[in-house]
């Protein structure tokens, strides 16, 4: 097996920055594996971000300014709390952006990405847009190479996911919150859940194991002003909203014991057989194709329930399989994964929270904006769509205008993509009438297009 | 419209044209040479009952409790039916004889995941993920003509043809036919990218050439936006005839609102994309058919938030001058709880892909054959709707 700086880096990586595959050396494998044995940090430009419940304030503050600011129909007042609202969110794309491009755990960003569009919430909602990026710090990226159970529970609880998937308001009819109001229950997390976190929709449960289920996460709540409890901005039990009694979920019955009930269901979740087969199938997805051979899926679907479902191990795992280092261009690159590993490519520092989400936009993938509970789609026929490819490649044109390279194209694109670079492409670039066009089709090829 | 790979082979191979002429022939198919057909996908499942209340239903009050619609709000239709206020455009499209509502639809589906709802819509199979191409993208195949979604990717429905594209206006600077002829050349051992490349020239070319008067800026996927783009395409080109819309946020599980709200938003902007496609058409709206469809309904009744869970049978519409409207058509299922789909959902009774049937046979003009065998295989049973449209 020939394990490759190219394929490390741009097929496991947020791509090659120039002298990155130089440094890796033929050391591509130990270069991974280093990645996955060290304890994920908070990125330096993530740091200085605030967490959930100093964000979850500071935005009911600026609505109640903005609401009063309506009332007394001062306009520039409005127009300023809405500016620090969009502000504040800019921050949280530009900080996001910056730690994806100067990382030196490039492995460990692209697993942030993947568990965080697992388990997407997203700001198609405007009281969870100024969480988006906390929700990704604070559930996310601590727990992607520990345990997936602790992950599960962690992004359960977190008011970002109670307020995209509406478990907030949900009540059960006969708790005592349910007997006194007109509130009831809400399906939408229990089925997500079931269907986008766990088990997969495949995964052999049904409606009576939601509608229980969303029993269960009754109460499962965050704390706001107006309920006088808790630290606003925080996870808050409610045991008045929670429906009491034991409920049933896929044969088993879970009697009432507030929260924890929840915890013991989230648990034998995290380690059904279902669900790892379902994140196993991910996971291939994700790092070798849309259609991954069966026995890798097998593989780790196995690792995974031997290691009671140890992410960081399961990745291990992953990465020694023959099949990954296949040195045939793999999947198309997400518009995320493509703006990246072009601005790492070019070495590009200078652009603005503005232009980076601009960009986004234009190529279909705005930051923390998937269309859905699903997330942004995996398959190559989304992401090689007739408009996509265009776009990039005015894209790519507009940033190779800007770009400011120190060596020549062609030997630009060796570095960068090494091994994975073909004859083909090579002398295509090199014969290109410009160094604005040679970048360009750098960046069009179907090398760099393709991780 | 040359395909401009083509194109560019045919200058280069003069002397040879006749041998080099476009692979895809432009002549007419006979009957539907000018027919236009636009599809609206609404999806997160738009609440049916929401839309096309059942006022006369005498479980209705009942059943929608807080969410139910009051008699002087709707826009009534007959004595049973109704359409929500914001659908005021439908609402006289329909008196004028130009629409029909079918309700109490659904696809073969009937489990409540959206995206597998999604995909059995699109695919047009009884099951989730059983086909890679979408019901279109094969009727695609079987034509000479162009289908495009205005969208940045292509979605499932158009898939697995030649002849499927997708275009959404772009703020970046244009890319020149040298480049473009480099980017081919590039591609020849990536037939996706290839592919896609020479799809996206099409489309851009289209864009380019006519209409468009430069792209638009501040594209978002609002069904009266995208109308507007799908007009221009299908008015300047006549190779295009069939276009694809996508609309996001009718998955309303919370406060989805009777005469104000997300449901009443989404509602709006269907409206005024159906308002905008009548008259911007001009006189092509007579030889057009617009169908409206989400993946499937929600609950009759209100969940614990003054929302609706997934559910099952919902609604879909069919405009057009080309349409032979003013019918609800409907095996009513009724909305007491026994009569619901597992005492939740309006009961199923119309098959949606009788509907495509309908529109691909005597609109789009597809012979029966080909409809059963290469377009919705496996699916007999299910007999196209009869008389949807004038000839």
């Amino acid at each position: 097996m020939k394990y490759s700086a190219s394929i490390a880096a741009n097929r496991f990586g947020m791509g090659a920055r120039p002298g990155d595959l130089e440094k890796i050396g033929d050391n591509a494998k130990g270069w991974l594996d280093k990645q996955l044995s060290t304890t994920p940090q908070m990125p330096r430009p993530l740091k200085a971000l605030q967490g959930s419940p100093t964000i979850a304030k500071e935005f009911l503050k600026l609505r109640e300014e903005r609401k009063q600011a309506k009332r007394a129909n001062d306009d520039s007042r409005v127009k300023k709390t809405q500016r620090t609202i969009r502000q504040n969110f800019f921050k949280e794309v530009y900080a996001r952006t910056l730690s994806g491009l100067n990382t030196d755990y490039p492995l460990q960003e692209r697993l942030a990405r993947f568990w965080a569009d697992h388990f997407t919430v997203s700001s198609t909602k405007n009281t969870v847009r100024p969480l988006v990026g906390a929700f990704e710090r604070e559930a996310i990226r601590p727990y992607i190479l520990g345990k997936f159970e602790d992950m599960l529970i962690k992004v359960t609880s977190h008011p970002a996911m109670l307020l995209y998937l509406d478990n907030f308001q949900s009540v059960g009819p006969n708790s005592i919150g349910g007997q006194r109001r007109k509130k009831g229950l809400n399906e939408n997390l229990a089925r997500e859940i079931l269907e986008l976190h766990t088990l997969g929709v495949d995964g052999g449960y049904g409606q009576a194991d939601v509608i229980a289920f969303a029993k269960v996460l009754t109460g499962w709540t965050l704390s706001l002003p107006r309920h006088k409890k808790g630290n606003v901005g925080e996870f808050l039990f409610m045991k008045r909203l929670h429906e009491p009694e034991t409920h049933q979920i896929l044969g088993k019955k879970y009697p009432d014991r507030g929260a924890k009930q929840g915890i013991a269901v989230l648990k034998d979740l995290a380690r059904h057989p279902a669900t790892a087969r379902f994140i196993a199938t991910k996971l291939a997805r994700h790092f070798i194709s849309d259609n991954p051979p069966e026995k890798i899926i097998t593989l780790l679907a196995q690792e995974f329930l031997e290691t009671d479902g140890h992410l960081g191990k399961v990745m291990k795992k992953l990465v020694s399989l023959e099949d990954v280092w296949q040195p045939q261009p793999g999947n198309i690159k997400t518009s995320e994964e493509f703006v990246i590993s072009a601005l790492r490519g070019l070495n590009v520092t200078e652009f603005t929270p503005r232009e980076i989400i601009e960009s986004m936009y234009e190529m279909g993938q705005r930051p923390f904006e998937a269309p859905s509970p699903a997330g942004w789609p995996y398959e190559d026929a989304h992401w090689a769509g007739p408009d996509m490819i265009l776009k990039r490649i005015e894209w790519a044109q507009a940033v190779a205008e800007r770009s400011q390279i120190t060596m020549p194209p062609q030997n630009l694109a060796q570095n960068i993509l090494g091994q994975g670079l073909s004859a083909h492409t090579f002398l295509s670039i090199q014969r290109a009438d410009s160094a604005r066009q040679a970048v360009t089709l750098l960046l069009a090829s179907p090398e760099f297009q393709r991780r | 419209m040359i395909k401009r790979r083509q194109f560019i082979k045919n200058v280069a191979a003069a002397g040879l044209a006749s041998q080099f002429l476009p692979r895809m022939s432009f002549a007419a198919t006979p009957g539907a040479s000018d027919r236009k057909f636009i599809l609206i996908i609404l999806r997160g499942a738009m609440d049916g009952l929401g839309a096309v209340p059942a006022y006369g239903d005498p479980a209705y009050a009942r059943q929608r409790g807080q969410i139910a619609l009051e008699q002087s709000q709707i826009l009534k239709l007959d004595s049973l039916f109704a359409l929500h206020p914001s659908l005021s455009n439908l609402h006289s499209i329909y008196r004028a004889g130009q629409a029909n509502i079918i309700h109490a639809v659904a696809s073969p589906y009937r489990a409540r995941s959206h995206f597998d709802g999604q995909d059995v819509l699109e695919t047009g199979q009884d099951k989730a993920f059983a086909d890679s191409s979408g019901w279109l993208g094969r009727l695609l195949s079987t034509q000479s003509k162009k289908g495009i979604a205005l969208s940045h990717g292509l979605p499932l429905i158009l898939r697995g043809s030649d002849n499927g594209t997708s275009w959404a206006p772009s703020r970046l600077p244009g890319v020149d036919d040298d480049l473009i002829r480099r980017l081919e050349k590039l591609y020849e051992k990536d037939p996706i990218l290839d592919h896609s490349l020479e799809q996206a020239v099409m489309a851009n070319n289209i864009a380019a050439s006519s209409m468009m008067g430069g792209k638009k800026r501040g594209f978002r996927q609002s069904i009266t936006l995208s109308a507007g783009h799908a007009v221009k395409f299908l008015k300047a080109d006549d190779h295009v005839n069939i276009a694809v819309l996508e609309s996001y946020g009718w998955d309303t599980h919370a406060r989805q609102g009777t005469t104000k709200g997300p449901l009443t938003n989404g509602l709006k902007d269907l409206d005024n994309g159906l308002g905008l496609i009548k008259k911007e058409l001009g006189p092509l709206w007579q030889k057009t058919a617009v169908a409206v469809v989400t993946e499937f309904g929600r609950t009759v009744w209100a969940n614990g938030n003054v929302g609706t869970d997934h559910g099952t049978g919902g609604v879909a519409f069919l405009a057009g001058g080309a349409v032979q409207g003013g019918r609800i058509i409907t095996d009513w299922p009724g909305l007491r709880t026994q009569d619901l789909y597992q005492e939740r959902d309006l009961y199923p009774t119309t098959d949606i892909r009788s509907l495509f049937k309908g529109i691909i046979r005597d609109h789009l003009m597809i012979k029966p054959d080909v409809i059963e065998d290469k377009i919705f295989q496996n699916s007999r049973t299910v007999k196209a709707l009869d008389g949807l449209f004038k000839i």
